[in-house]
């Protein structure tokens, strides 16, 4: 109720705008409105997705060129506009894969944005035949009423489908997918798909402001492309503040008002100025305006909330075949076979401890089931299904789960959101236990600030309101005192009897090794070297010489 | 021969540029986006200090710019924890660097007077003389530095900030004033660069920029924390630049470079040519 007055004043406001207003400031406004849906469109790939574009006037020229380009040549105007965003989507969809690929995407993401964004600036220069050079195209203009209301509508057209995006069961998966991207996969969430979706639909949304900044300016010239309007709308939206629909509308028609007053003779200056503010906001208030007021409205709660999705249950068929079946797994890094062979099977309801030397290949050898890391030979079958060449996100809709070594949430989140989430991308909903319901309710602090058994049980709620059939866990005890360790053993035997999943755990702590496992298997020199009960792999004579050296 | 000559005084330029972006980003994590415009401010030196010889410009800008590099560190570590912060601060140094040169000297082109004239023939390939003494002065220091980086002790220390910061420090390098010194040494280089190679350089406020994309490609494809990977991109980087300009007219070899560089950096990122690449580095470690 009360967001909707916060956007029904300045929907009337800006509705009734061209009756009291000079044209030379309607038309500033109408400059501002177009330069503020181009860094709302900046904000879904930059403030949404994590992934910074500094060349994303690249895709506000396509929309810009191809208005102009249609006059020139008398093209169908529609056919235009498709072609410019089109080509807009599928270089933001290039440069979102090769960026992705790499762990850490800012500086190829940077590189290649710019790269675009100088190429094309080229191209439009060189061209002149077809882009009127360095000159530019001129645009006619309807007449500044006509052209306000349709860049009003056409503006509020988008931002109400991109408020209906980020609402969305996609919005609440990119909110996890930018944050915390290993969590975020292991709740089933395809992060590379859902954040590259996101650039695209920024790019497109950057193309559509172009397009109602022809007419606008009148003249589309080869510095639409530029440095300069990529570096401004970074500005406009760090002013403002990021995921946030006023603040990059506001601060681009404030500081684009305070441009066209200011005068040409002084353009150098501003952009100085604008430089230092953008230093500025950034060292001081990196949340931009919005940001601040949202610190401000919401002390000490998660920034951050998860829209609120309804759960859509997922049909899971039921086997009878084994949690997981390995035969053969080998892994090497470079020259050191971690993995040579191994084999082993976690029939359902059973909790298999992984035990074994350092070095042994425990941890490598999670992270092969899981999927971090693959296999160079050898099977793997999850459920019955032959899952070697799965990513995490489809092995985990399959019904994996997965503890870290180090617990991993989403730390901006709520507990609650981070348990919402997790069930978001559930087969079916499962009732927590009782020890959990304190965090599934806690929506008035963020996850990032719970110590660290806390963050150890909301991880491990989390990954039971997925409702997996295979759990792995590694050193789930580690950093824990022993009455924390209890617990935890006591919670982990509690869910196996309740849900009849299986648990492949990776420990050292014998105690807790008896405590929790059904079966106990040996790992020495990347082999299973025994197999069998706590008593059986204890007195094995293989394993006491791994362990000890002693025959 | 000419082309070979050419190649030596891009790589020059390039090689000069992208050994101090990686000292900074070796000790930083950060990717300067001012690198190159610390160039720039190299090169207004050279073209505005007309009153001096051109060795005392240089040497007067390498001096006067490094307060304003030690500023411009301080400045980045306080959003250091942050790595898109500290990479925006920088973007909005260059930013800022590029203003204050159009605003003081204005946005027209200026042109730089070599201060050797003549040209030599050298294997038979004519050029100007002070293309090729800039280019020596340059790879020199290119060498130079790499021998500092993996033969002395600073250098050692640089590996180690760049591997395991927090290891490092424990074992009694201060982190915070190894990453002020190799900012210095960085940008001094750009700045070194810039002065340099501003004769044959049409010195206006976006000269730099103009450097930085192929500086930041050839950091891209180098390996993080080696300066050796870092020359030898750059040679790439400027072998295939000056390759498509003696084939090609100027706007259809720039739009190619951009091409093939970002059609290299695409097929490196798919998995089949990654695993390629790994493969044969691991044979390269085994014939070893």
């Amino acid at each position: 109720m009360r967001g909707a007055v916060f956007f029904a004043v300045p929907a009337v406001l800006l509705a009734a705008a061209p009756f009291g207003l000079s044209a030379f400031t309607l038309a500033v406004l109408t400059l501002g409105l177009t330069y503020g849906l181009f860094a709302y469109g900046l904000d879904l790939a930059w403030g949404r997705a994590g992934m910074l574009s500094i060349g994303h006037a690249a895709f506000f020229g396509l929309g810009a060129y191809a208005v102009a380009l249609a006059e020139k040549h008398q093209w169908p105007l529609a056919v235009a506009l498709l072609s410019a965003l089109v080509a807009g989507a599928m270089i933001a969809l290039v440069i979102a894969r090769i960026g992705l690929a790499s762990a850490v995407p800012d500086a190829p993401l940077i590189l290649l944005t710019l790269g675009v964004g100088l190429l094309l600036q080229k191209a439009a220069t060189s061209f002149t035949p077809v882009t009127g050079g360095p000159n530019g195209l001129t645009v006619s203009d309807p007449g500044v009423v006509t052209t306000y209301y349709r860049t009003l509508v056409v503006a509020a057209v988008v931002v109400g489908l991109g408020s209906w995006l980020v609402r969305s069961r996609f919005g609440a998966q990119l909110i996890a997918a930018a944050r915390n991207p290993e969590r975020a996969e292991q709740t089933g969430i395809d992060t590379v798909r859902v954040r590259t979706i996101a650039f695209v639909v920024s790019a497109t949304v950057s193309t559509i402001a172009g397009t109602l900044y022809a007419p606008v300016a009148g003249l589309v010239s080869p510095p639409v492309f530029g440095l300069a309007l990529s570096t401004s709308v970074l500005v406009w939206l760090a002013v403002g503040g990021r995921e946030s629909v006023l603040g990059p509308f506001l601060a681009a028609v404030v500081l684009t008002a305070g441009q066209q007053l200011i005068g040409s003779s002084w353009q150098s200056w501003y952009l100085l100025g604008l430089a230092a503010v953008f230093i500025l906001v950034v060292q001081v208030l990196p949340g931009g305006v919005a940001g601040a007021v949202r610190g401000w409205l919401r002390r000490g709660r998660a920034a951050v909330t998860l829209p609120r999705v309804r759960h859509r249950p997922r049909v899971v068929s039921a086997t009878d075949e084994p949690a997981l079946v390995l035969q053969g797994i080998s892994k090497s890094f470079g020259p050191v076979r971690v993995l040579d062979g191994v084999d082993l099977t976690v029939t359902p309801g059973r909790c298999v401890c992984l035990i074994g030397p350092n070095g042994a290949g425990k941890s490598t050898l999670l992270a092969v089931v899981a999927g971090q890391l693959a296999a160079d030979a050898g099977t793997l079958r999850l459920f019955g299904r032959d899952a070697a060449a799965l990513p995490v996100h489809a092995r985990v809709r399959l019904g994996l789960g997965r503890m870290f070594q180090i617990p991993s949430v989403i730390a901006e989140l709520s507990p609650a959101d981070n348990i919402r989430l997790a069930r978001l991308g559930a087969p079916a909903e499962i009732e927590l236990p009782e020890a959990y319901q304190d965090l599934a309710a806690d929506d008035n602090t963020v996850a990032g600030s719970l110590a660290l058994a806390d963050r150890r049980r909301l991880e491990l709620a989390m990954v039971l309101s997925g409702a997996p059939r295979l759990v792995l866990l590694d050193e789930p005890a580690a950093g824990l005192g022993p009455d924390d360790a209890r617990r935890l053993v006591s919670a982990l035997r509690d869910v196996i009897a309740n849900t009849g999943c299986a648990m492949l755990v990776v420990e050292h702590d014998m105690d807790i090794v008896r405590g929790l496992a059904d079966d106990v298997a040996a790992l020495h020199h990347g082999r299973v070297i025994a197999h069998g009960s706590m008593d059986e792999v204890v007195a094995d004579a293989a394993v006491r010489q791994a362990y000890l050296g002693a025959s | 021969m000419d082309v070979l000559l050419a190649i030596l005084s891009q790589f020059g330029l390039f090689g000069l540029l992208t050994v101090g972006i990686a000292i900074v980003f070796a000790a930083l994590r950060v990717v300067n986006l001012a690198h190159c415009d610390f160039a720039m401010l190299g090169a207004y030196a050279a073209a505005t200090l007309t009153g001096m010889p051109f060795g005392w410009r240089v040497v007067a800008v390498l001096a006067t710019t490094i307060p304003l590099l030690v500023l411009v560190e301080r400045l980045l570590r306080r959003s250091f924890a942050d790595g898109l912060g500290a990479l925006l601060v920088t973007w909005g140094v260059g930013m800022a660097l590029r203003q204050i040169a159009e605003v003081t000297f204005g946005a027209t082109p200026r042109a730089v007077a070599a201060p050797i004239s003549g040209s030599v023939a050298v294997f038979g390939a004519q050029g100007p003389a002070y293309r090729l003494v800039c280019s020596l002065v340059a790879v020199t220091v290119v060498g130079l530095v790499l021998v500092v980086a993996y033969r002395t002790r600073w250098g050692l220390t640089l590996r180690a900030v760049a591997d395991n910061p927090a290891m490092a420090g424990l074992l009694g390098t201060d982190p915070n004033r190894l990453r002020t010194t190799a900012f210095v040494a960085g940008g001094l280089l750009a700045v070194l660069a810039g002065a340099l190679y501003s004769p044959t350089l049409a010195v206006s406020p976006s000269t730099g920029f103009s450097l930085l994309v192929p500086t930041f490609f050839a950091l891209l494809f180098s390996r993080p924390g080696s300066l050796a990977t870092a020359a030898l991109a750059a040679l790439g980087v400027s072998a295939l630049a000056v390759l498509l300009r003696t084939w090609l007219s100027d706007v259809v070899a720039d739009a190619l470079f951009y091409v093939v560089v970002i059609g290299i950096a695409a097929a490196r990122s798919r998995p089949t040519i990654r695993r390629l690449v790994t493969w044969s580095r691991r044979f390269a470690v085994r014939s070893a």
